[in-house]
């Protein structure tokens, strides 16, 4: 499999690195010769030198047989013209982006290429947000533009819930428990599996009815 | 007409200061607010400092109610942005977006955006003014590909017709000026000396054209 990263900085690097321990093969292009210097000495072979975001360069670098393009550039309008052309003209599969000005953050969609974009204000705001929010229950994921989430949980030795059926729990409507960690093995819940205090429950719910389910699982703060 | 210009360098604020002076309603956009000290004193429209594809900065300059937009900043993947956002986002029917990278420029262009590209059509003219110097260039359309001249008719020529000049696809003589009167060519036309021919030329052709006006 083959990623392209445009913007090989220190996030560039880092990245490389992993997706290369991951089995990619992995190809850089940053503008700077310093940066390719270096590059080139961390993670060998193919980084080029010039700008991601000319049709030639992406071609030059063989994007056409990209699986993973992402665009990690310091400034918006690269990075969103790295997507353009990597989905429009190369047909890139998967393309991400990083957002730099979290004002910007509205741009990066699917006219643009982008078929994920990672914005780390945004993030960072988030969680911070979800930690003081409604404590045990941690939101791993965001789905559906922030719409709903992925939840974990492990259950207190005080929850209400303890050794009941999931059918007898009365979840709120907007919610599904949807695993079960139990003494490390996984199980997938029916009607009839009871939870009890220490398991690790994944569940998916609305962001409106997190509370409740929160409330149900946990007992009220 | 309202339009907003991107970009206050130095295409930008001609541009501002031409639309302004025909009375069109002009909005220009710039990061650096220094950069409005290239509008002329009779400017008569509105600046404001920002980005040119920030959401608010462009609903502050009515995007919505805009006939016409220009992205004159001095970087192609800003003005792509600037252009494709105004056109696909907020549907101004007008959008023209200056690219430097021809190739860029063609991208855009098949995608509905009009481009302007001054690389190919300043090396162009420049090629032709230094390798063809009696041929003098008045100007160029499109990415100069075809571009207008004058050459005077020299004493040879005399006597031989405008059909003689003319290479169909690639070069015509559209107007003669004699003795400070203009007409248009036909293919009869019967050259004089001192006559200025403004011709019509594919820059492919210059070479054939120059052989012929030397004989």
């Amino acid at each position: 499999m083959l990623a392209v990263i445009i913007g090989g900085g220190r996030g560039g690097s880092y990245l490389a690195r992993d997706l290369q321990s991951q089995g990619y093969q992995v190809k850089v292009v940053d503008r700077r010769p310093d940066v390719v210097a270096k590059l080139r000495q961390e993670i060998g072979g193919d980084v080029l030198c010039g700008d991601g975001s000319s049709p030639q360069i992406l071609e030059q670098i063989g994007t056409a047989k990209a699986d993973l393009v992402v665009a990690l550039t310091h400034n918006d309008e690269d990075n969103l013209v790295v997507c353009r052309l990597a989905k429009r003209q190369f047909r890139v599969p998967r393309v991400i982006a990083r957002v730099n000005n979290p004002l910007n953050e509205w741009l990066y969609n699917k006219a643009w290429g982008v078929d994920v974009a990672i914005s780390q204000t945004h993030i960072t705001s988030k969680v911070i947000e979800e930690q003081i929010g409604l404590g045990e229950l941690i939101t791993l994921l965001k789905l559906n533009r922030g719409a709903a989430a992925l939840l974990e949980l492990r259950l207190p030795e005080t929850s209400p819930c303890q050794g009941k059926a999931i059918r007898d729990l009365n979840l709120p409507g907007e919610t599904v428990i949807v695993s079960v960690i139990r003494a490390g093995k996984l199980i997938i819940p029916r009607g009839d599996t009871h939870l009890e205090a220490g398991d690790d429950i994944l569940a998916v719910s609305t962001v409106a009815a997190e509370k409740a389910l929160k409330d149900l699982l946990v007992g009220p703060a | 007409m309202r339009v907003i210009i991107v970009g206050c360098g130095r295409v930008g604020s001609e541009l501002a200061n031409a639309l302004s002076a025909e009375r069109h309603d002009v909005v220009v956009i710039d990061r650096n607010p220094l950069s409005f000290g290239r509008l002329s004193r009779e400017f008569n429209g509105r600046m404001l400092t920002g980005v040119g594809f920030d959401r608010d900065i462009l609903l502050k300059a009515d995007v919505e109610g805009a006939e016409a937009l220009a992205a004159t900043t001095d970087s192609d993947n800003v003005n792509i942005v600037v252009a494709v956002t105004a056109k696909e986002t907020f549907k101004v029917p007008h959008v023209v977006a200056r690219i430097y990278d021809p190739q860029v420029a063609e991208i855009y262009r098949r995608e509905g955006i009009p481009t302007v590209t001054p690389t190919m059509w300043a090396a162009n003219t420049m090629k032709t003014m230094i390798v063809h110097p009696p041929l003098a260039s008045l100007s160029a359309c499109g990415s100069g590909e075809v571009q207008f001249f004058t050459v005077e008719v020299p004493r040879p020529l005399a006597g031989r017709t405008v059909q003689d000049l003319t290479l169909p696809g690639e070069a015509l003589v559209g107007a003669v000026v004699r003795r400070g009167q203009a007409m248009i060519a036909t293919t009869n036309t019967r050259l004089e000396v001192g006559d200025i021919l403004h011709i019509t030329a594919a820059v492919a052709a210059i070479p054939k054209l120059e052989k012929l006006l030397a004989h």
